[in-house]
C-alpha cells in the first residue's frame, strides 16, 4: 500500500485518469451498492479529491479504485444501504447492447461475493492488473487472482441461469 | 485447458459490455492555487487603494528659516511714542532707534538678509 504523495499532479494528468477510469469507476462504485447518481457522485467527488491534494499517488490507478471503494463502503455504512438491485438504471450502455444480456449481466454480477464482484470490475473493466487490483484491494495478489478466477466460475453459472430463465 | 478457453470467452463477452460514461467534470485548480490567487488579488487592491486614497500633500512645506537675531514684532512701536517724538521734532531719531531694536542685525551672518541671499 503506497499513500505518500511525490509529486504534484498536473491538470492534464488528472484529465486523463478520469477520461481513462471514470466509467470503470463509476460501474465499480455501482457494483458495491450505490445507484448511479450516487455512484457518480462519488467518483467525481474523488477526482476533486484528487486535484486537490495537490499530490500524486505513486500508483493512481490503484489508488483511484481504493478510494472509491472507501467513500461508497462510508457512504453505504452512514445510510445504512444494503446492496440491492433495486436500481433500474444500466451499468452498461453501447448501441450493441441488448437490453436482457444487460441486466442478465449486472444480474450475475450482483450475484456474486462482494469481494469477487470487485476483483472482477476492476480487472476487467478498470483495465487492472492482478497487481494493481491486490494493491487497490489491499491484499495479495494472489487473492486476487483466485478470486478472479472463482468469480468467472460463477458468473458462467449465472449467466446460463439468467439466460435460461429468461 | 478447457476451463481457460472458457475463462478467455467469458472474459470476451464480458469485455463487450462497456461501462456506463460518467458525465463531463470540471476539474478546475486545487482550492489552494485559488486561495493563494485570490489573497495576491485582494493584496494588490489593497495596496492600489490605499496608495489612491491617501491624501497628498497640497504644497511642500519649507523649513522655517530662523533668523537671529530677530525681535517680536508685534509691538515694535507705539502710536503714542511717535506722536511724542513728533511734537519733540526728533522723529527720525526715534525711527532709527526703533529699527534697531525691531530688525535684526543685518551684518550678522545668520541675519535674515544672510538667509535669504543664501537660497
Amino acid at each position: 500500500m503506497h499513500l505518500p504523495f511525490f509529486r504534484r499532479m498536473r491538470h492534464e494528468e488528472v484529465e486523463k485518469l478520469y477520461a481513462e477510469l471514470s466509467s470503470a469507476l463509476l460501474g465499480y462504485a455501482r457494483a458495491l451498492g450505490l445507484d448511479h447518481v450516487q455512484a457518480e457522485d462519488v467518483v467525481q467527488r474523488t477526482f476533486l479529491a484528487l486535484m486537490e491534494s495537490g499530490g500524486e499517488p505513486d500508483e493512481p490507478r490503484p489508488y483511484l479504485f481504493r478510494a472509491v471503494r472507501n467513500a461508497v463502503f462510508n457512504q453505504l455504512r452512514d445510510r445504512a444501504r444494503e446492496t440491492e438491485f433495486d436500481d433500474q438504471e444500466p451499468w452498461f450502455e453501447g448501441p450493441t447492447i441488448d437490453a436482457g444480456d444487460e441486466i442478465d449481466l449486472r444480474r450475475s454480477l450482483l450475484a456474486l461475493p462482494e469481494e469477487q464482484r470487485e476483483v472482477v470490475i476492476l480487472h476487467v473493466w478498470g483495465g487492472l492488473s492482478f497487481e494493481e487490483t491486490a494493491a487497490a484491494l489491499g491484499i495479495p495478489a494472489n487473492t486476487a487472482a483466485s478470486r478472479y478466477r472463482y468469480a468467472l466460475a460463477a458468473l458462467r453459472k449465472l449467466l446460463m441461469v439468467q439466460q435460461e430463465g429468461s | 485447458m478447457k476451463d481457460h478457453d472458457e475463462d478467455e470467452k467469458l472474459e470476451q463477452y464480458l469485455r463487450s459490455f462497456r461501462l456506463r460514461a460518467t458525465r463531463p467534470i470540471s476539474l478546475s485548480r486545487p482550492r489552494r492555487i485559488r486561495i493563494g490567487i485570490a489573497a495576491v488579488i485582494a493584496s494588490a487592491a489593497l495596496v492600489t487603494s490605499f496608495v489612491a486614497l491617501r491624501p497628498h500633500p497640497k504644497s511642500v512645506r519649507r523649513p522655517a528659516i530662523e533668523v537671529v537675531g530677530a525681535k517680536n514684532l508685534a509691538v515694535p512701536v507705539t502710536v503714542m511714542q511717535l506722536s511724542a517724538a513728533l511734537r519733540n521734532g526728533d522723529l527720525d531719531s526715534t525711527l532709527a532707534q526703533s529699527a534697531q531694536e525691531i530688525l535684526p542685525p543685518i551684518n550678522s551672518s545668520q541675519s535674515a538678509l544672510h538667509v535669504l541671499a543664501k537660497e
